[in-house]
């Protein structure tokens, strides 16, 4: 009876965090993984796939359920950046700071809770095939950040948005999967369909060039963009019993264009000039516009192996490759500007580009590796390492997503049997190696600046509990 | 086995919530906000030595004064005690005011920031007028334009020290203010380094200590080239190949603002060679009317003619050189033991990194210790002559405050 409330509750407490999305904050825009148990053997799990989460990592593994299972999820995140801003021109002894502290800063501390569920059916009819859904959440990021403070001297009559880089997304996937085995129980493959739904909002500050003395020659414009849209794709997976001790796992999740719909809003900043008629330290909106846009994801392409060397002991090991180079910069279109333009001496030739954001990301290789122990019939250890690159290049790199480093994971999870319940927990920790930005760069030369300079430092802290029913 | 893993559940949930949550705050901003200096006003009826303009240009000017936090009016009178606040008279560009520095390059707020960082000592910073009609006085008394020099030096010094809590002292028997060029210093932009460098080799140890210049305006030869009297003619539309008079005659300073190196050329001779005012009906080549009052005619003498030459050893031309600062400098003289400063962007628009580059030399090979800096900008912000003064301003004021002695204001304790 007791355990029946906790499950009640728990579903309960799911659908809470699920619709009200005040409760949802934190970071990082491509999420680890799904699954507690997947995630405690470090995402090695494509030649596993023995619980819901293969639906993500390798659909075929779901023709293997032993049951139909119910599954509701909870995964904490305690994201903890820090970022020690080095943004400044000239070099040597001549050094002229734009706006930026040289101290360390760090954002907004909160933790944030993001729910998984899904519900697996093992069709009696159709021997060796299950079918069901998932929901879950690949990508998320929030984090607001205090940076920038227009120069000292440029006295705007109204304040600069304390939060100026401000990053909130979430990628919802609605995935529906179905897998059959083959050869007796030897093969099994497995699809499913990616639905995916986009929010997202970012903010940041666009320095325009103009021909004033220091400390004017930038005009700081708060951008703002909010969209949303829907975007579908598919993964698909094989996965091979080559004896009972030993197991490979192929799966392949294509990309996803998401079509966006949004706004973007654009406010420059003038400073205060006394006695200056138009340097009167007061906003001027120069975009009003709803757009189009083309969000382009990844898709990922691994392998994994399960090994069993002895009967209470599981090992495995996975690689994979997502292709991050497809999202090369997000474009607006039909965005309507209209610019107030009050003489020749702001020179900078406003246009469409302004509102581009770039990102010309490299393609990334994951290696990981688990195992997991059984300790008599009900108590399960797990503990897992990955290493990934991160897929942001120096020119490009912001803290709008601050995948600061090449990321060295470790896990640890448990899981414990009890009736038709499972309950599992994990706890990662994923490191990034520190980066170093040196310079200021204009990757398209459109005049703009497309990285932030500085020293970034990040961990990040998750843990994942996981109630499993089967029946 | 399930008392255990109930232990071990507890445990991760307290780590879970523990991990990684530590507040963490960021570092608090200073703000400097932008403060209104205080404002010396004119005498009624204005200064003296304006009145007397012929471009009927107001005498009656403001001075801007920046006051150091520290400064306290209640105790701060003008005490003539010999204890005070040291003073820098900062001069402004050409085509600016006594505002500019205080209003575009927000000196009062790097000064707030670098007293409060104890970057520089106190001091009081007095911005005076030298804007005219034609754009800048360049600080120079003239039949034309009035006396500007004199405004400086006898009219706000004598104010300022009288008024302020300077280091200034007066003598109890004649009353007179004697100041303390121990504890005064004077600087300036562009035509006010030039105003600056001026006074400061005029003037030197009996009123100063130090002289800096940012981009100052030095060197007439140099300043006065040939691509510069080119471009005074492109200006005013005349080809480049055309050397007829009538072209000549064309030259006019109006309208200024699309006409820069017109205007500085005629606000420059307005201040070193204006025409006789006696000879109101002049047929002289060079001559060019500004005014025409009941018929009679005022103006200034340009130094280069049609064929866009200067007459060096000419008239007009060694008006000008009285006015040079190579010419006014006297190697042996007091300038020897002032502290010198002066600066100028590589990309100084006018070049004026020729004659800051010339001077600086002579200084040296005079043995006259001198501090030069020709500094960089950065890629696509060119050191203009206007784009760094806001970061010059601070270079500026802690060589200033490098010079002055100790703080000696009442209320200042080490």
């Amino acid at each position: 009876m007791k355990i029946r409330c906790s499950v009640v509750l728990l579903f309960s407490l799911t659908f809470f965090l699920l619709f009200n999305g005040s409760a949802v904050k934190g970071g990082g825009f491509a999420l680890p993984g799904i699954g507690s148990k997947a995630l405690s053997m470090g995402g090695a799990f494509r030649g596993l796939a023995d619980d819901w989460s293969a639906s993500f990592w390798n659909p075929a593994g779901l023709a293997y359920l032993p049951n139909s299972e119910f599954s509701i999820n909870f995964y904490t995140l305690n994201f903890r950046p820090e970022f020690t801003p080095k943004i400044h021109f000239g070099q040597g002894e001549y050094l002229y700071p734009i706006g930026y502290e040289d101290a360390t800063l760090y954002p907004e501390d909160k933790a944030f809770f993001l729910p998984s569920f899904s519900g697996f059916y093992k069709f009696t009819q159709i021997e060796g095939f299950s079918g069901g859904i998932a929901f879950f959440v690949p990508y998320k990021l929030e984090s607001r950040w205090d940076l920038y403070e227009p120069p000292m001297g440029y006295d705007n009559e109204i304040s600069y948005p304390k939060f100026d880089h401000q990053t909130d997304i979430i990628i919802w996937d609605i995935h529906p999967t179905f897998a059959k085995d083959f050869m007796e129980g030897k093969l099994s493959l497995g699809a499913g369909l990616s639905i995916q739904r986009a929010d997202f909002e970012l903010r940041r500050v666009v320095l325009a060039p103009t021909d004033f003395p220091r400390p004017y020659e930038y005009f700081p414009v708060d951008w703002d963009l909010e969209t949303d849209g829907w975007g579908m794709g598919f993964n698909a997976g094989i996965l091979y019993k080559a004896s009972p001790k030993l197991q490979f796992g192929f799966s392949y999740r294509s990309p996803i264009d998401m079509d966006l719909d949004g706004r973007l809003d654009m406010e420059m900043y003038f400073p205060k000039v006394v006695s200056h008629s138009w340097l009167d330290g007061r906003i001027r909106r120069y975009s009003d516009g709803n757009f189009e846009s083309t969000l382009s994801l990844p898709g990922d392409l691994g392998i994994g192996i399960a090994y069993k060397p002895l009967e209470r002991l599981t090992l495995t090991f996975d690689v994979s490759s997502t292709n991050w180079s497809r999202l090369d910069y997000l474009d607006v279109e039909d965005l309507f500007l209209d610019f107030p333009i009050i003489d020749d001496t702001l020179s900078y030739d406003l246009h469409p580009d302004e509102s581009k954001l770039l990102f010309e990301w490299d393609d990334i290789i994951k290696f990981s590796v688990g195992g997991e122990y059984l300790f008599g019939e009900n108590l399960s250890i797990r503990g897992g390492y990955f290493f990934e690159e991160s897929p942001i290049p120096n020119s490009t790199f912001t803290l709008l997503i601050p995948d600061v480093g090449d990321k060295n994971c470790f896990n640890v999870g448990l899981s414990y049997q009890l009736n038709s319940f499972e309950f599992s927990y994990n706890y990662e920790l994923v490191a990034h190696k520190k980066r170093e930005i040196s310079g200021i760069i204009d990757q398209n030369q459109d005049g703009l600046f497309d990285n932030l300079p500085g020293e970034y430092k990040m961990a990040l802290h998750s843990s994942c509990f996981s109630l499993i029913y089967r029946f | 086995m399930k008392r255990v893993f109930i232990g071990l559940l507890f445990l991760a949930l307290l780590f879970s919530v523990l991990v990684g949550c530590g507040k963490r705050d960021n570092p608090i901003r200073t703000a400097y906000p932008f403060n209104e200096p205080w404002k010396l006003q004119p005498p009624a009826g204005g200064y003296m030595s304006l009145q007397d303009n012929m471009l009927d240009d107001p005498s009656a000017r403001l001075v801007y004064v920046y006051l150091p936090p520290q400064y306290d009016w209640k105790k701060h009178g003008p005490l003539l005690s010999g204890y005070g606040f040291p003073v820098l008279y900062l001069l402004h560009d050409f085509g600016d005011d006594y505002s500019t520095f205080v209003n575009f390059y927000k000196v009062g707020q790097i000064a707030d920031r670098l007293i409060a960082e104890e970057e520089i000592q106190p001091m009081i910073i007095v911005m005076p007028d030298g804007w005219n009609s034609l754009g800048g006085s360049f600080y120079t008394n003239s039949d034309l334009i009035g006396r500007y020099e004199d405004h400086i030096i006898d009219e706000v010094m004598l104010i300022i020290d009288t008024t302020l809590h300077t280091v200034a002292k007066e003598d109890p028997d004649t009353k007179e203010i004697i100041p303390n060029p121990r504890y005064k210093a004077i600087s300036g932009h562009g035509m006010g380094g030039y105003g600056a460098f001026k006074m400061a080799v005029k003037y030197d140890t009996t009123l100063f200590y130090a002289v800096s210049g940012m981009s100052p305006f030095l060197l007439f030869g140099s300043l006065l080239n040939s691509e510069m009297i080119d471009s005074v003619f492109r200006e005013n539309g005349i080809p480049d190949h055309d050397f007829s008079d009538s072209m000549y005659r064309k030259i006019s300073p109006a309208p200024v603002a699309d006409k820069p190196l017109t205007s500085l050329v005629f606000a420059m001779a307005a201040a070193f060679s204006p025409h006789d005012l006696a000879d109101t009906d002049p047929d002289d080549p060079q001559f060019f009317e500004l005014l025409n009052i009941g018929g009679k005619k005022y103006g200034v003498d340009l130094p280069f003619d049609s064929t866009r030459t200067i007459l060096e050893g000419s008239e007009i031309w060694n008006r000008w050189m009285d006015h040079d600062i190579k010419t006014l400098l006297n190697p042996n003289g007091g300038f020897r033991e002032l502290k010198v400063y002066l600066d100028c962007g590589d990309h100084d628009q006018l070049k004026l990194y020729d004659g800051a580059r010339e001077f600086h030399q002579t200084l040296s090979h005079h043995g006259i210790e001198n501090t030069y800096v020709e500094y960089p900008g950065y890629e696509n912000y060119p050191a203009g002559h206007r784009n760094f003064i806001y970061d010059r301003l601070v270079e500026i004021l802690k060589f200033h405050s490098r010079h002055f002695p100790p703080p000696r204001y009442f209320g200042y304790e080490e």
